[in-house]
């Protein structure tokens, strides 16, 4: 608790600005419920501060402390006290460049034979390259002018960016045994996931997507089957929103498999409801009606009263369609 | 001993004793030439009255034509684009296949230039893409010599960089005006939307509904899986006709035998369906065979011919006897088994899908996932396609699950004997 209270906010907004790309900002926001759209500031650095400063004005501050530490755990605060965050002039750009892409061949970076040999350095490696990364970011950002590029060749350019440590997460996870390692790539695949789900739910079908892809790349790459599986019943159930119930059918059958070998009841629940769901769209409705009796068996175990009266709804309907087509 | 004349002329000797100049089967039917296609395409009559009917009215329409991999959907638009070429007045027509990286508007707009050689705009237009003008579209097909020792294998390549145009869908609605000066009714026929990862063809069919709703009567073809029924009917109602190709029942694969084996017989000696030798040097049970095993399946009836045909050839036989055409299956099974750059991920699954019959992402089960490396049916998709289109596997007609089996030109492994 004590380190807590010594990170100052400056501290905090210098940390955010390092270590977070701006979807990880959005998406860090989101679980806090603060509305990053609505912060003040035009730049990122000046969202930034607005995003402390809310958080100092309704007493969350020490939350977004907790969950900095929790998504990043390697943070070393002390570097920023002690050297404040150099302005990023554009002469330095090129050698950021040189070095952030030369990354694996760099001698004070990795070479393959020293990863093999020291496998506890794979999440100082990370560090370094998100470092790197997320400061080409900002300079880009702010040296538009200089680089002549227009709003949306920067916004390339970014995207690009922000491929490159999930690109490198996924190859250090699956060369490595590391549990900060791991440990790391799971809050990050968990806050892609949650990202994509409010992505999803704002009907930003194709942006949520991208996002269950990146946290499902990773979590293929972990041992948790029942984490893996609901980015696959996530990903599932956008697909049927975006009516490709070919699409989503198979991704629900593929959650379902990894639920019923784990054992989770839940899951395998909202799989035969939504599978239910999708035969009924298809015209398979005496099928689709017998899987959903299975998801009210099990909800009705559970007493989970909200699911129970959902599937009431939908069986009410499917029933009344049948009946107009008897006539 | 045979020196090598003698072989090519006991080569020759057998084709003669068919009555055949060579062997008549082709793969797709992008090889085949206008005049090829008229004389072989069978069947399809009621679907192509519902296409002519829809045509003769006077409101432009769009048209979709779907079916598997094989069905028939290349042959059948480039029959139709044939047919309205030859009869129907005062219409331009035109087919062309939608390439890798190629948006329909630019397919469209080089579907329509092509045809359009007097036109300056037009010509104009292909030349800035990179491609070659109209006309001489096949002769400047580039021909390059493989190999320095000259061995005589001369492999063609289309290699077609186009750039694509700046505004493709505004360049086409130009050339569509101009167009219309000089013809009635223009027809683009693009082939192939099912080769793309279907959420772009969605995506694509999204964003282009301006091209789609132009002025310019349109078919397109692709697989079920991509497009499916509903969401081309209600949810875009982009398309006035959703039509499904199914396979052909066995009179109809019978006749297209017939037709195939005649278009490389002397005209004197050409057969009617009728006849008990239409189908030789087939036997009628051996005709009947190749047709029940290709399951309706134009590209399958012409695989498997082919390779009864040149097993036979290499026997030496001058009729294909149960026993031949035996040969020519097992012959062809070993070829397409034997295929190179499978990879061994393929091998594996081809193998899965070989013991079990029918794999179903419904039933399929984590241990067999976990056999080939994986934990998601979604993950061996790709290759479970990729195995359809070397015709290893077949991909089932059902909705209810995506299902795969050995194509009809893979020998299922016998099972033991239940005990
Ligand atoms: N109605 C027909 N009459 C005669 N031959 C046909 C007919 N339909 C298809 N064929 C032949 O069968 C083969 C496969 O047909 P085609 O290339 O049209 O299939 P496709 O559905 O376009 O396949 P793909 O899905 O690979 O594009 C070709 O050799 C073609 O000429
Ligand atoms: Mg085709």
């Amino acid at each position: 608790m004590d380190d807590k209270k010594s990170i100052t906010p400056k501290q905090v907004a210098e940390a955010l600005n390092m270590y977070f790309n701006t979807a990880e900002l959005q998406s860090l926001a989101l679980n806090m419920d603060i509305p990053y759209d609505d912060l003040e500031g035009i730049s990122r650095s000046e969202t930034i501060i607005s995003l402390v400063k809310y958080t100092q004005r309704h007493g969350v501050y020490e939350q977004l402390i907790k969950a900095i530490q929790e998504t990043r755990p390697y943070i070393n605060w002390d570097k920023f006290s002690q050297q404040s965050v150099q302005e990023s002039k554009p002469a330095a750009l090129e050698k950021d460049v040189t070095n952030t892409l030369n990354v694996s061949s760099s001698t004070h970076h990795i070479t393959s034979d020293e990863v093999k040999l020291a496998p506890s350095s794979a999440s100082q490696q990370l560090e370094d390259f998100y470092f790197r990364v997320n400061r080409l970011q900002q300079q880009f950002q702010e040296i538009q002018d200089i680089t002549g590029l227009n709003d949306e060749e920067t916004q390339n350019l970014l995207n690009l960016l922000e491929d490159a440590p999930h690109e490198f997460l996924r190859d250090l996870l699956s060369r490595h045994d590391d549990p900060t390692l791991e440990q790391y790539a799971q809050n990050y695949a968990e806050m892609e996931h949650e990202l994509g789900i409010a992505l999803v739910g704002q009907g930003k079908w194709h942006a949520g997507l991208r996002r269950f892809d990146r946290s499902l790349t990773i979590r293929r790459l972990l041992d948790n089957l029942d984490e893996r599986a609901d980015t696959i019943y996530q990903i599932g159930r956008t697909y049927q929103l975006m009516g490709n119930l070919a699409e989503a059918q198979i991704r629900y059958r593929d959650a379902m498999r990894l639920y019923q070998h784990t054992g989770n009841k839940a899951g395998i629940a909202a799989c035969n409801l939504n599978l239910g769901t999708v035969a009924i769209q298809l015209g398979f409705i005496d099928e689709g009606i017998a899987q959903i009796q299975k998801a009210r068996l099990a909800y009705r175990q559970d007493d989970n009263d909200k699911k129970l009266q959902e599937i009431d709804e939908i069986m009410h309907f499917v029933h009344r369609v049948k009946e107009k087509e008897r006539v | 001993m045979s020196t090598p004349d003698d072989l090519w002329a006991q080569a020759g000797d057998i084709f003669d004793a068919w009555g055949l100049s060579e062997i008549p089967f082709t793969e797709s039917a992008v090889e085949l030439g206008q005049k090829q296609l008229r004389q072989l395409f069978t069947g399809r009559e009621n679907e192509l009255r519902q296409v002519f009917n829809l045509v003769r009215g006077r409101e432009r329409k769009r048209i979709f034509v779907y079916g598997w991999v094989g069905i028939g959907k290349t042959a059948f638009l480039r029959e139709i684009i044939g047919v309205l070429e030859r009869k129907a007045p005062k219409t331009l027509a035109s087919y062309i296949s939608l390439l890798p990286g190629m948006d329909l508007s630019t397919a469209a707009l080089i579907g329509l230039a092509r045809k359009l050689p007097k036109d300056d705009y037009a010509q104009h237009l292909l030349t800035q893409m990179g491609l070659p003008a109209s006309q001489r579209a096949v002769e400047k097909k580039t021909t390059v010599k493989a190999g320095l020792s000259g061995s005589g294998v001369e492999t063609t390549e289309e290699t077609s960089p186009f750039s694509r145009p700046l505004y493709p869908a505004a360049s086409f609605e130009a050339l569509l005006d101009r167009a219309y000066q000089k013809f009635d009714r223009i027809v683009i026929g693009i082939d192939d939307l099912e080769k793309r990862n279907p959420d772009l063809i969605r995506q694509m069919l999204r964003d282009e509904q301006g091209l789609l709703k132009s002025n310019a009567w349109f078919f397109l073809t692709g697989h079920p899986a991509t497009i499916t029924h509903d969401i081309l009917a209600r949810e875009l109602g982009l398309f006035d006709l959703a039509l499904e190709l199914k396979p052909l029942d066995q009179t109809t694969s019978y006749r297209m035998l017939v037709n195939y084996l005649n278009s490389v017989r002397p005209k004197e000696k050409q057969r009617d369906y009728d006849e008990l030798q239409a189908v030789w040097p087939f036997t009628q049970d051996t005709a009947r065979e190749l047709c029940a095993r290709s399951e309706g399946i134009p590209r399958m009836l012409n695989r498997l011919g082919s390779y009864v045909l040149l097993k036979a050839a290499e026997l030496g036989a001058p009729m294909i006897t149960p026993d031949v055409f035996q040969a020519g299956v097992e012959f062809a099974d070993q070829q397409l088994r034997g295929q190179s750059g499978l990879t061994i991920e393929e091998m594996y699954i081809l193998e899965l899908v070989l013991d079990k019959g029918v794999l179903s992402d419904e039933s399929v089960t984590l241990e067999e996932l976990d056999k080939v490396r994986t934990k998601e049916f979604r993950e061996i998709l790709p290759i479970l396609d990729n195995l359809v289109q070397r015709d290893l596997l077949k991909r089932l007609p059902s909705e209810r699950a995506t299902e795969y089996a050995p194509s009809p030109l893979v020998r299922i492994p016998k099972s033991d004997p239940p005990v």
